[in-house]
């Protein structure tokens, strides 16, 4: 109060007139006004933005769609072409060109070996069927890269059971020249019937005995 | 969600319902772009952030039919986009001689025009001189649509801390004014 009384008049006078240019200014501060026309522009982006979102939802789904058909496609070709080769692998047809694995390797120390299958017997003497049969088993053996699940080595018995059939091709060799049998006359000449002949027995002779 | 707001207002048009995001652009738009302005000082900046706010609220699904003080949601939004443009945006050089546009009343002489930018230019520069948080206190405080209340959920302060800061503000900028002869009379 006491500063108030003793100010300046000139100084009272700028300070009132600083406060109600303050407060006017600080009033009109608050009311900027936007550039005419704010809401239809705002109204019109948010036209733009919803189709826009409409356009990439519209994609999406097709999107979506078509990589579902894609899938369902390629899987239905997979299980097609599995089928198919599903059969031909168990005759042991197919052999894959880089079968350089140790199954492969193992296969053929076996048949080189001969605790394996034979392919070719020294005397040419061999049961065709049977060698053929274990050949294909061989190949059967081998992997085929493009099948899933890869193939497995073989197993014990399988080994037991290559070996087992070599022995028995070899000895169905060995026996083969035996086993021709001879021709043998079996003709029957004419049979003769005669009557029984009983000796007379002596009857004193046995009393005296 | 996206998807979800375009249904959303889809049912709305198919009810022949107003769209509740075009009612509050309607009403609101104005508040949003005060506020923008108010933080970033520049007509444009403040347009171009009351268009994203508005598809941020789209985008995010249209959330604004169940909100039931949209104004004040908004006003939060608006507020919370404006100031994250203010920090990711370095120039502030240019915008007070920008801001004295729209400040002055038309049908006035030319003279009084320029006087009234001049002050105004002057006015900006001491807001921005304000510490922070009295500056925003103050600049929302100018806000007539918006209550103490509604300032003080924004800024996460009381309504007497934003009362104070407000008066704060005001003497710093009084003292100011005093100090360097300004506003000049006519």
């Amino acid at each position: 109060m006491n500063e108030d009384m003793n100010m300046d008049p000139t100084d009272k006078e700028r300070e009132r007139e600083v406060d109600q240019w303050l407060e006017s200014a600080l009033s009109r501060y608050g009311k900027t006004e936007p550039r005419v026309g704010l809401e239809n522009r705002v109204l019109a982006n948010l036209q733009a933005e919803r189709s826009r979102i409409a356009y990439r939802w519209r994609w999406w789904w097709w999107a979506g769609t078509a990589t579902a058909m894609a899938v369902a496609m390629a899987i239905a070709l997979w299980m097609g072409k599995s089928h198919e080769r599903h059969p031909k692998s168990t005759m042991g047809a197919s052999i894959t060109g880089a079968s350089t694995t140790t199954q492969g390797e193992q296969a053929r120390a076996l048949v080189q070996s001969g605790s394996g299958p034979r392919v070719a017997h020294p005397a040419g003497k061999i049961n065709l069927a049977a060698s053929r049969s274990v050949q294909e088993l061989v190949v059967a053996r081998r992997p085929k890269l493009e099948q899933f699940p890869s193939r497995r080595d073989l197993s014990e018995r399988e080994l037991l059971l290559v070996r087992r059939l070599n022995e028995q091709s070899d000895e169905e060799a060995s026996l083969e020249p035996a086993a021709i049998p001879e021709e043998v006359d079996l003709s029957i000449d004419t049979l003769e019937i005669r009557p029984i002949q009983i000796p007379e027995i002596d009857i004193s002779e046995s009393k005296t005995n | 969600m996206a998807g979800e707001a375009t249904n959303l207002s889809q049912k709305a048009w198919a009810r022949q319902e107003p769209d509740p995001l075009e009612s509050a652009v309607r009403e609101h738009s104005r508040l949003v772009y005060r506020i923008a302005y108010s933080v970033l000082r520049n007509p444009a900046d403040a347009e171009d952030a009351t268009q994203e706010i508005f598809l941020r609220v789209l985008r995010h699904g249209n959330r604004i039919a169940g909100i039931r003080d949209p104004k004040a949601w908004l006003a939060r939004i608006a507020w919370r986009v404006a100031v994250e443009r203010r920090k990711s945006m370095a120039k502030a050089s240019a915008r007070t001689e920008e801001a004295g546009e729209t400040l002055v009343s038309p049908g006035r002489g030319a003279d009084r025009v320029l006087l009234e930018q001049e002050r105004n230019a002057v006015l900006e520069r001491l807001i921005s001189a304000l510490p922070g948080p009295l500056r925003d206190a103050l600049v929302l405080s100018t806000l007539e649509e918006i209550a103490p209340r509604e300032v003080a959920t924004m800024l996460g302060i009381s309504e007497a801390a934003v009362r104070s800061r407000s008066f704060r503000a005001r003497e710093i900028l009084r003292q100011r004014l005093l100090a360097s002869n300004e506003p000049r009379t006519e």
